[in-house]
Protein backbone atom coordinates (compact mmCIF):
# COMPACT_ATOMS: atom_id res chain seq x y z
CA UNK A 1 0.00 0.00 0.00
CA UNK A 2 2.65 2.57 1.10
CA UNK A 3 4.92 1.39 -2.00
CA UNK A 4 1.85 1.95 -4.58
CA UNK A 5 1.34 5.48 -2.80
CA UNK A 6 5.26 6.37 -3.27
CA UNK A 7 4.72 5.84 -6.96
CA UNK A 8 2.02 7.79 -7.49
CA UNK A 9 3.70 10.34 -5.98
CA UNK A 10 6.91 10.06 -7.73
CA UNK A 11 4.90 9.43 -11.04
CA UNK A 12 2.73 12.88 -10.50
CA UNK A 13 5.64 14.64 -9.70
CA UNK A 14 8.16 14.09 -12.18
CA UNK A 15 4.79 14.77 -14.65
CA UNK A 16 4.47 17.97 -13.21
CA UNK A 17 8.21 18.66 -13.40
CA UNK A 18 8.21 18.03 -17.04
CA UNK A 19 4.95 20.12 -18.17
CA UNK A 20 6.63 23.00 -16.15
CA UNK A 21 9.58 22.58 -17.88
CA UNK A 22 7.99 23.07 -21.38
CA UNK A 23 5.95 25.89 -20.28
CA UNK A 24 9.05 27.61 -18.80
CA UNK A 25 11.00 28.59 -21.70
CA UNK A 26 10.17 31.67 -23.50
CA UNK A 27 9.29 32.35 -26.93
CA UNK A 28 12.42 32.72 -29.16
CA UNK A 29 12.85 36.05 -31.75
CA UNK A 30 12.59 35.47 -35.20
CA UNK A 31 15.51 34.62 -37.01
CA UNK A 32 17.14 37.52 -39.06
CA UNK A 33 20.14 35.85 -40.59
CA UNK A 34 19.65 32.47 -42.25
CA UNK A 35 22.69 32.91 -45.04
CA UNK A 36 26.21 33.49 -44.79
CA UNK A 37 27.42 36.90 -45.08
CA UNK A 38 28.20 40.40 -42.65
CA UNK A 39 26.09 41.65 -40.45
CA UNK A 40 25.65 44.68 -38.05
CA UNK A 41 24.44 44.71 -34.59
CA UNK A 42 24.22 48.13 -33.12
CA UNK A 43 23.40 49.31 -29.80
CA UNK A 44 22.35 45.50 -28.52
CA UNK A 45 21.32 46.19 -25.00
CA UNK A 46 23.14 44.59 -21.46
CA UNK A 47 21.77 44.50 -18.89
CA UNK A 48 20.54 47.95 -18.41
CA UNK A 49 18.61 46.87 -15.42
CA UNK A 50 22.24 47.81 -13.51
CA UNK A 51 23.87 50.68 -13.08
CA UNK A 52 27.25 51.16 -10.60
CA UNK A 53 26.38 54.96 -10.36
CA UNK A 54 25.84 55.72 -7.20
CA UNK A 55 26.26 52.18 -5.47
CA UNK A 56 28.12 51.19 -2.70
CA UNK A 57 31.96 51.02 -3.52
CA UNK A 58 31.81 47.07 -3.03
CA UNK A 59 28.63 46.78 -4.52
CA UNK A 60 29.65 44.31 -7.57
CA UNK A 61 26.68 45.58 -10.00
CA UNK A 62 25.46 41.85 -10.20
CA UNK A 63 24.99 42.00 -14.03
CA UNK A 64 22.80 39.65 -16.28
CA UNK A 65 24.90 37.85 -19.09
CA UNK A 66 23.61 38.28 -22.43
CA UNK A 67 23.11 35.33 -24.83
CA UNK A 68 23.30 36.14 -28.61
CA UNK A 69 23.08 33.96 -31.63
CA UNK A 70 25.19 35.01 -34.74
CA UNK A 71 23.44 32.12 -36.71
CA UNK A 72 20.13 33.16 -36.64
CA UNK A 73 20.73 36.70 -35.73
CA UNK A 74 18.62 37.38 -32.70
CA UNK A 75 19.01 37.56 -28.74
CA UNK A 76 18.64 34.51 -26.86
CA UNK A 77 16.58 34.39 -23.28
CA UNK A 78 18.95 33.46 -20.67
CA UNK A 79 16.60 30.20 -20.05
CA UNK A 80 18.55 28.65 -23.17
CA UNK A 81 21.88 28.75 -21.50
CA UNK A 82 22.40 25.31 -21.33
CA UNK A 83 21.59 25.02 -24.99
CA UNK A 84 23.43 25.42 -28.42
CA UNK A 85 20.89 27.81 -29.34
CA UNK A 86 23.46 31.06 -28.39
CA UNK A 87 27.08 31.80 -29.78
CA UNK A 88 28.41 34.51 -28.17
CA UNK A 89 27.42 35.68 -24.71
CA UNK A 90 28.69 38.86 -22.42
CA UNK A 91 28.82 38.78 -18.99
CA UNK A 92 30.35 40.63 -16.32
CA UNK A 93 30.60 43.77 -15.29
CA UNK A 94 28.95 45.86 -17.96
CA UNK A 95 28.91 42.96 -19.75
CA UNK A 96 32.21 43.24 -20.97
CA UNK A 97 33.16 39.50 -20.70
CA UNK A 98 32.86 37.47 -24.05
CA UNK A 99 32.54 33.85 -23.95
CA UNK A 100 32.17 31.11 -26.79
CA UNK A 101 29.47 28.40 -25.74
CA UNK A 102 31.12 25.66 -24.89
CA UNK A 103 29.27 23.25 -22.67
CA UNK A 104 32.32 21.49 -21.47
CA UNK A 105 33.89 23.40 -19.55
CA UNK A 106 33.61 23.48 -15.28
CA UNK A 107 36.42 24.68 -13.99
CA UNK A 108 37.72 23.41 -10.12
CA UNK A 109 36.88 26.97 -8.11
CA UNK A 110 33.28 25.93 -9.55
CA UNK A 111 32.78 28.76 -11.79
CA UNK A 112 31.82 27.38 -15.07
CA UNK A 113 31.35 28.64 -19.24
CA UNK A 114 27.87 30.03 -19.32
CA UNK A 115 26.83 27.16 -21.83
CA UNK A 116 28.02 24.56 -19.33
CA UNK A 117 26.18 21.51 -19.99
CA UNK A 118 24.86 22.36 -23.41
CA UNK A 119 25.86 20.25 -26.89
CA UNK A 120 28.28 23.12 -28.00
CA UNK A 121 31.90 23.11 -28.30
CA UNK A 122 32.39 26.82 -29.12
CA UNK A 123 36.02 28.67 -28.84
CA UNK A 124 37.46 31.78 -29.84
CA UNK A 125 40.21 33.25 -31.23
CA UNK A 126 41.90 37.00 -30.61
CA UNK A 127 43.28 38.46 -33.80
CA UNK A 128 46.11 40.49 -33.05
CA UNK A 129 47.72 42.16 -36.56
CA UNK A 130 50.73 43.90 -35.38
CA UNK A 131 50.39 46.13 -38.52
CA UNK A 132 47.30 47.55 -37.31
CA UNK A 133 48.49 47.83 -34.05
CA UNK A 134 51.32 49.78 -34.50
CA UNK A 135 49.22 52.66 -35.63
CA UNK A 136 47.80 52.75 -32.48
CA UNK A 137 49.31 51.36 -30.16
CA UNK A 138 52.40 50.51 -27.94
CA UNK A 139 53.04 46.77 -27.97
CA UNK A 140 55.87 47.58 -25.01
CA UNK A 141 53.99 49.42 -22.47
CA UNK A 142 50.20 47.61 -23.51
CA UNK A 143 48.84 51.42 -23.66
CA UNK A 144 47.29 53.23 -26.95
CA UNK A 145 49.46 56.19 -28.19
CA UNK A 146 45.98 58.14 -28.29
CA UNK A 147 42.77 57.86 -28.31
CA UNK A 148 40.60 57.33 -29.56
CA UNK A 149 41.44 54.84 -31.28
CA UNK A 150 39.52 55.48 -35.24
CA UNK A 151 36.98 53.12 -36.19
CA UNK A 152 38.92 53.26 -39.18
CA UNK A 153 41.39 51.00 -37.95
CA UNK A 154 39.23 48.40 -36.31
CA UNK A 155 37.75 48.19 -39.90
CA UNK A 156 41.10 47.91 -41.73
CA UNK A 157 41.61 44.62 -39.00
CA UNK A 158 39.00 42.89 -39.65
CA UNK A 159 38.48 43.64 -42.99
CA UNK A 160 42.54 41.71 -42.89
CA UNK A 161 41.15 38.70 -41.47
CA UNK A 162 40.30 37.04 -44.67
CA UNK A 163 40.64 33.61 -43.60
CA UNK A 164 40.35 31.96 -40.31
CA UNK A 165 43.94 32.35 -39.23
CA UNK A 166 44.98 29.47 -37.40
CA UNK A 167 43.23 25.96 -36.67
CA UNK A 168 41.54 24.96 -33.94
CA UNK A 169 44.15 24.32 -31.32
CA UNK A 170 45.11 27.89 -31.41
CA UNK A 171 41.70 28.69 -30.08
CA UNK A 172 41.38 29.43 -26.48
CA UNK A 173 38.00 26.98 -25.57
CA UNK A 174 38.73 27.06 -21.91
CA UNK A 175 38.13 30.84 -20.72
CA UNK A 176 37.16 34.40 -21.21
CA UNK A 177 38.22 37.18 -23.68
CA UNK A 178 38.55 40.38 -21.94
CA UNK A 179 40.36 43.93 -21.72
CA UNK A 180 43.63 44.32 -22.83
CA UNK A 181 46.50 43.63 -20.38
CA UNK A 182 44.50 44.84 -17.35
CA UNK A 183 45.25 43.30 -13.65
CA UNK A 184 47.50 40.44 -15.30
CA UNK A 185 44.53 40.26 -18.29
CA UNK A 186 46.93 39.41 -21.90
CA UNK A 187 45.77 40.36 -24.70
CA UNK A 188 42.30 41.99 -25.17
CA UNK A 189 40.03 43.36 -27.25
CA UNK A 190 39.21 47.27 -25.52
CA UNK A 191 41.69 49.60 -23.62
CA UNK A 192 40.54 49.71 -20.08
CA UNK A 193 41.54 53.63 -19.05
CA UNK A 194 41.71 52.88 -15.28
CA UNK A 195 43.03 56.36 -14.24
CA UNK A 196 42.41 58.27 -16.88
CA UNK A 197 45.98 58.18 -17.88
CA UNK A 198 45.26 59.04 -21.79
CA UNK A 199 43.68 62.11 -20.78
CA UNK A 200 45.26 63.97 -17.44
CA UNK A 201 43.28 66.18 -15.71
CA UNK A 202 39.79 65.59 -17.63
CA UNK A 203 37.80 63.31 -14.97
CA UNK A 204 35.10 62.13 -17.68
CA UNK A 205 37.75 59.91 -19.02
CA UNK A 206 38.74 58.03 -16.36
CA UNK A 207 37.32 54.54 -16.44
CA UNK A 208 36.65 54.81 -19.96
CA UNK A 209 36.61 51.80 -22.21
CA UNK A 210 38.06 52.40 -26.02
CA UNK A 211 37.32 49.15 -28.05
CA UNK A 212 40.68 48.28 -30.32
CA UNK A 213 41.20 47.28 -33.77
CA UNK A 214 41.27 43.37 -32.55
CA UNK A 215 38.75 41.50 -34.29
CA UNK A 216 38.44 37.88 -33.03
CA UNK A 217 36.67 34.48 -34.67
CA UNK A 218 34.13 33.03 -32.64
CA UNK A 219 33.20 29.04 -33.46
CA UNK A 220 29.47 28.83 -33.39
CA UNK A 221 27.65 26.23 -31.19
CA UNK A 222 27.07 24.66 -34.98
CA UNK A 223 30.62 24.11 -35.57
CA UNK A 224 30.72 27.38 -37.93
CA UNK A 225 32.77 30.07 -37.91
CA UNK A 226 32.32 33.85 -38.08
CA UNK A 227 34.23 36.79 -37.80
CA UNK A 228 33.66 39.70 -35.10
CA UNK A 229 34.81 43.31 -34.29
CA UNK A 230 33.25 45.07 -31.26
CA UNK A 231 33.00 48.97 -31.72
CA UNK A 232 31.78 50.02 -28.66
CA UNK A 233 30.08 49.04 -24.97
CA UNK A 234 28.31 52.63 -25.21
CA UNK A 235 24.78 54.05 -26.17
CA UNK A 236 24.93 55.45 -30.23
CA UNK A 237 28.44 53.73 -30.32
CA UNK A 238 30.74 56.99 -29.58
CA UNK A 239 33.85 56.83 -31.45
CA UNK A 240 35.30 58.98 -28.52
CA UNK A 241 33.11 57.65 -25.50
CA UNK A 242 33.59 59.26 -21.97
CA UNK A 243 31.93 59.20 -18.76
CA UNK A 244 28.61 60.58 -20.03
CA UNK A 245 28.47 57.91 -22.30
CA UNK A 246 25.59 55.08 -21.04
CA UNK A 247 27.02 51.62 -21.13
CA UNK A 248 26.14 48.53 -21.85
CA UNK A 249 25.10 48.40 -25.81
CA UNK A 250 27.26 46.79 -27.11
CA UNK A 251 27.44 47.37 -30.79
CA UNK A 252 29.62 44.93 -33.33
CA UNK A 253 29.59 43.35 -36.97
CA UNK A 254 30.24 39.96 -38.03
CA UNK A 255 30.64 37.92 -41.14
CA UNK A 256 29.09 34.08 -40.52
CA UNK A 257 30.11 31.30 -42.62
CA UNK A 258 26.93 28.81 -42.60
CA UNK A 259 28.69 26.14 -44.39
CA UNK A 260 31.94 25.21 -42.66
CA UNK A 261 34.16 27.32 -44.76
CA UNK A 262 37.05 29.15 -43.15
CA UNK A 263 37.38 32.22 -46.21
CA UNK A 264 35.85 34.88 -45.42
CA UNK A 265 37.08 36.11 -48.70
CA UNK A 266 34.38 34.50 -50.15
CA UNK A 267 31.71 37.14 -48.86
CA UNK A 268 30.89 40.44 -50.64
CA UNK B 1 31.00 53.83 -16.78
CA UNK B 2 32.76 50.69 -15.98
CA UNK B 3 33.71 52.11 -13.07
CA UNK B 4 33.27 48.79 -11.07
CA UNK B 5 36.43 48.32 -12.22
CA UNK B 6 37.67 50.76 -9.89
CA UNK B 7 35.28 49.57 -7.54
CA UNK B 8 36.74 46.11 -7.50
CA UNK B 9 40.83 46.39 -6.86
CA UNK B 10 40.02 49.09 -3.97
CA UNK B 11 36.86 46.65 -2.61
CA UNK B 12 39.01 44.14 -2.89
CA UNK B 13 41.91 46.05 -1.03
CA UNK B 14 39.90 47.21 1.40
CA UNK B 15 38.68 43.67 2.66
CA UNK B 16 42.15 42.46 1.99
CA UNK B 17 42.90 44.72 5.40
CA UNK B 18 40.41 43.00 7.22
CA UNK B 19 41.23 39.69 6.16
CA UNK B 20 43.06 38.25 9.48
CA UNK B 21 40.47 38.52 11.47
CA UNK B 22 39.49 34.53 11.21
CA UNK B 23 42.97 34.18 12.15
CA UNK B 24 42.78 36.23 15.45
CA UNK B 25 42.70 33.08 18.18
CA UNK B 26 45.51 31.73 16.07
CA UNK B 27 49.46 31.68 17.49
CA UNK B 28 50.92 33.63 14.51
CA UNK B 29 53.39 31.34 12.90
CA UNK B 30 57.03 31.60 13.39
CA UNK B 31 58.35 31.82 9.63
CA UNK B 32 62.00 31.20 10.27
CA UNK B 33 63.55 27.74 9.12
CA UNK B 34 66.87 26.97 8.86
CA UNK B 35 67.09 27.14 5.10
CA UNK B 36 64.53 29.90 3.57
CA UNK B 37 65.10 33.36 3.32
CA UNK B 38 61.88 35.52 5.15
CA UNK B 39 61.46 38.97 3.68
CA UNK B 40 59.35 41.10 6.28
CA UNK B 41 57.55 44.42 5.55
CA UNK B 42 59.46 44.94 1.47
CA UNK B 43 57.71 48.48 1.25
CA UNK B 44 56.05 48.39 -2.57
CA UNK B 45 54.67 51.40 -3.97
CA UNK B 46 53.11 53.22 -1.15
CA UNK B 47 52.38 56.69 -3.03
CA UNK B 48 49.74 55.14 -5.27
CA UNK B 49 46.10 54.66 -4.67
CA UNK B 50 43.35 53.31 -6.68
CA UNK B 51 40.79 55.77 -5.56
CA UNK B 52 40.90 59.62 -4.56
CA UNK B 53 41.32 61.31 -1.28
CA UNK B 54 44.07 58.91 0.38
CA UNK B 55 46.12 61.47 2.12
CA UNK B 56 49.66 61.34 1.18
CA UNK B 57 48.86 59.14 -1.93
CA UNK B 58 48.23 59.53 -6.03
CA UNK B 59 45.82 57.93 -7.65
CA UNK B 60 47.81 56.08 -10.21
CA UNK B 61 49.01 53.28 -11.47
CA UNK B 62 51.31 51.26 -8.78
CA UNK B 63 54.97 51.64 -9.68
CA UNK B 64 56.24 47.84 -10.54
CA UNK B 65 59.28 46.72 -8.56
CA UNK B 66 61.57 43.17 -8.86
CA UNK B 67 63.19 40.91 -7.10
CA UNK B 68 65.98 39.24 -7.04
CA UNK B 69 65.71 36.11 -5.05
CA UNK B 70 69.55 34.92 -4.77
CA UNK B 71 70.73 38.72 -3.73
CA UNK B 72 67.54 39.92 -2.31
CA UNK B 73 67.44 42.79 -4.18
CA UNK B 74 64.58 45.18 -4.98
CA UNK B 75 64.70 46.80 -8.37
CA UNK B 76 62.49 49.59 -8.61
CA UNK B 77 61.12 50.52 -12.11
CA UNK B 78 60.58 54.36 -12.31
CA UNK B 79 60.44 55.08 -15.72
CA UNK B 80 61.05 53.65 -18.97
CA UNK B 81 64.91 53.88 -18.58
CA UNK B 82 64.53 51.61 -15.90
CA UNK B 83 62.22 49.40 -17.65
CA UNK B 84 64.47 48.79 -20.38
CA UNK B 85 67.69 48.49 -18.29
CA UNK B 86 65.89 45.46 -16.55
CA UNK B 87 63.30 43.96 -17.67
CA UNK B 88 64.36 41.63 -20.67
CA UNK B 89 67.50 40.53 -18.40
CA UNK B 90 67.60 37.60 -15.34
CA UNK B 91 68.49 40.41 -12.84
CA UNK B 92 65.04 39.30 -11.02
CA UNK B 93 62.88 36.46 -10.57
CA UNK B 94 60.07 38.19 -9.11
CA UNK B 95 58.21 41.23 -10.50
CA UNK B 96 55.20 42.51 -8.26
CA UNK B 97 52.90 44.25 -9.88
CA UNK B 98 49.91 46.28 -10.36
CA UNK B 99 47.20 47.04 -7.38
CA UNK B 100 49.05 47.28 -4.15
CA UNK B 101 52.38 45.18 -6.07
CA UNK B 102 50.03 42.10 -5.43
CA UNK B 103 50.23 40.71 -8.42
CA UNK B 104 53.54 38.68 -8.71
CA UNK B 105 55.04 37.74 -11.93
CA UNK B 106 58.30 35.01 -12.96
CA UNK B 107 60.27 35.79 -14.88
CA UNK B 108 59.63 34.15 -18.68
CA UNK B 109 60.50 35.72 -21.89
CA UNK B 110 58.23 33.49 -23.64
CA UNK B 111 54.91 33.99 -22.30
CA UNK B 112 52.65 36.83 -23.73
CA UNK B 113 51.95 39.85 -21.13
CA UNK B 114 55.07 38.66 -18.76
CA UNK B 115 57.42 41.75 -17.78
CA UNK B 116 60.49 39.92 -18.81
CA UNK B 117 58.90 39.23 -22.37
CA UNK B 118 61.92 38.88 -25.04
CA UNK B 119 63.98 38.50 -22.48
CA UNK B 120 65.79 35.21 -21.74
CA UNK B 121 64.19 34.48 -18.50
CA UNK B 122 62.75 30.81 -18.31
CA UNK B 123 60.84 31.54 -15.03
CA UNK B 124 57.90 29.25 -14.11
CA UNK B 125 55.24 29.16 -11.09
CA UNK B 126 52.24 26.39 -9.82
CA UNK B 127 51.59 25.64 -6.87
CA UNK B 128 50.55 22.58 -4.23
CA UNK B 129 48.17 22.76 -1.65
CA UNK B 130 50.30 22.30 1.09
CA UNK B 131 52.00 24.24 3.76
CA UNK B 132 55.29 25.37 3.31
CA UNK B 133 57.16 23.67 5.74
CA UNK B 134 55.58 20.58 4.52
CA UNK B 135 56.52 21.05 1.02
CA UNK B 136 59.94 18.90 0.42
CA UNK B 137 60.07 18.63 -3.40
CA UNK B 138 58.66 20.00 -6.42
CA UNK B 139 56.06 17.48 -7.50
CA UNK B 140 56.75 15.09 -10.03
CA UNK B 141 53.54 16.22 -12.28
CA UNK B 142 54.53 19.96 -11.32
CA UNK B 143 53.75 21.76 -15.08
CA UNK B 144 54.93 25.10 -15.38
CA UNK B 145 52.65 26.71 -18.20
CA UNK B 146 53.33 29.83 -19.94
CA UNK B 147 49.89 30.77 -20.08
CA UNK B 148 50.02 31.69 -16.40
CA UNK B 149 53.28 33.02 -15.22
CA UNK B 150 51.78 35.16 -12.17
CA UNK B 151 49.66 34.96 -9.06
CA UNK B 152 47.13 37.47 -7.51
CA UNK B 153 43.98 37.33 -6.80
CA UNK B 154 42.46 34.14 -7.23
CA UNK B 155 40.10 33.41 -9.81
CA UNK B 156 41.11 36.65 -11.30
CA UNK B 157 41.54 37.77 -14.89
CA UNK B 158 40.60 33.91 -15.85
CA UNK B 159 38.30 31.70 -13.75
CA UNK B 160 41.03 29.25 -13.39
CA UNK B 161 44.05 31.69 -12.43
CA UNK B 162 45.26 30.48 -9.36
CA UNK B 163 46.41 33.44 -6.70
CA UNK B 164 47.53 33.91 -3.26
CA UNK B 165 44.50 35.48 -2.39
CA UNK B 166 40.74 35.19 -2.95
CA UNK B 167 38.13 38.02 -3.40
CA UNK B 168 34.65 37.08 -3.26
CA UNK B 169 32.18 38.98 -4.61
CA UNK B 170 29.27 38.16 -2.54
CA UNK B 171 31.18 38.78 0.76
CA UNK B 172 33.54 41.44 -0.63
CA UNK B 173 36.02 39.61 1.68
CA UNK B 174 39.42 39.12 0.17
CA UNK B 175 41.90 36.86 2.19
CA UNK B 176 45.12 34.99 1.79
CA UNK B 177 44.83 31.44 0.74
CA UNK B 178 46.20 29.13 3.89
CA UNK B 179 48.46 26.44 3.07
CA UNK B 180 48.96 27.02 -0.75
CA UNK B 181 52.43 27.20 -1.97
CA UNK B 182 53.95 27.96 -4.91
CA UNK B 183 56.68 26.21 -6.66
CA UNK B 184 58.60 28.45 -8.73
CA UNK B 185 61.27 28.37 -11.44
CA UNK B 186 63.71 31.27 -10.79
CA UNK B 187 64.79 33.39 -14.02
CA UNK B 188 67.89 30.86 -14.54
CA UNK B 189 65.52 27.92 -14.29
CA UNK B 190 66.36 26.92 -10.85
CA UNK B 191 63.45 25.60 -8.38
CA UNK B 192 62.50 27.31 -5.67
CA UNK B 193 59.48 27.52 -3.43
CA UNK B 194 57.50 30.46 -2.44
CA UNK B 195 54.87 31.54 0.35
CA UNK B 196 53.22 34.94 -0.21
CA UNK B 197 51.74 36.19 3.24
CA UNK B 198 50.67 39.38 3.63
CA UNK B 199 50.92 42.98 2.02
CA UNK B 200 50.01 44.78 5.37
CA UNK B 201 52.94 46.65 7.59
CA UNK B 202 53.44 44.61 10.18
CA UNK B 203 52.09 41.04 8.79
CA UNK B 204 49.33 41.68 11.36
CA UNK B 205 47.19 39.08 12.22
CA UNK B 206 44.42 41.92 12.59
CA UNK B 207 43.36 44.65 10.33
CA UNK B 208 40.42 46.95 10.77
CA UNK B 209 41.92 50.25 10.02
CA UNK B 210 41.32 50.70 5.99
CA UNK B 211 44.24 53.25 6.04
CA UNK B 212 46.23 50.85 7.66
CA UNK B 213 50.18 51.04 5.68
CA UNK B 214 50.16 49.05 3.07
CA UNK B 215 51.61 47.75 0.61
CA UNK B 216 54.09 45.99 2.65
CA UNK B 217 54.88 42.51 2.11
CA UNK B 218 55.62 39.87 3.58
CA UNK B 219 56.87 36.10 2.15
CA UNK B 220 59.20 33.73 2.67
CA UNK B 221 61.26 31.40 0.11
CA UNK B 222 63.81 28.83 -0.93
CA UNK B 223 66.24 28.54 -4.21
CA UNK B 224 67.68 24.89 -4.54
CA UNK B 225 71.08 26.33 -6.03
CA UNK B 226 72.28 23.03 -6.65
CA UNK B 227 69.42 22.47 -9.48
CA UNK B 228 67.97 19.46 -8.10
CA UNK B 229 64.06 19.15 -7.16
CA UNK B 230 64.96 19.36 -3.12
CA UNK B 231 62.77 21.55 -1.38
CA UNK B 232 63.15 20.65 2.04
CA UNK B 233 63.71 23.33 4.47
CA UNK B 234 63.82 21.93 8.27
Amino acid sequence: MFGLVGCLVLLSCSKKDDAEAETILPPLDEITVTASGEYTVNDLPGDLTKTMDGKDITDDGGFNTVYYSLEDGRTIPKEYANTDKWDIAFAGVYNSTIWANNGSVKYESGGSNPGYGSPARGMFYLVVDPEVDQKYYNPTTHTPVTVPIPFEYLNEAYNKVSVVPVSDDKFDFYGALGLDHFLASGDGYAYYDFYGNMAPGNPKKSHVVYNMARPFIIKTAKGNYAKVILYSFYKGKPENPDRDNIAPYISFKYTILKDGSKDFSTIK
Amino acid sequence: MFNTYRNIPKAAMMSLMLLVSCTKKEEMPVLEDSKSTVVKDLAGDTGASVGDGVDGKTKRDFRTFLFNLKNKRQIWLNNAADSAKYLKTKDWDLAFTYIYNSIVYVNNGEASGNPGAGGPGIGGITYVEKPYSEVNEVPQDASFNKNQTFTGWDGWPQPYNFGWYFYQMSTHIARPIKNRTFILKTAEGKYAKLELINVYQGNPPVVTDLHWPAPYLTFRYFVQEDGSTNLKTN
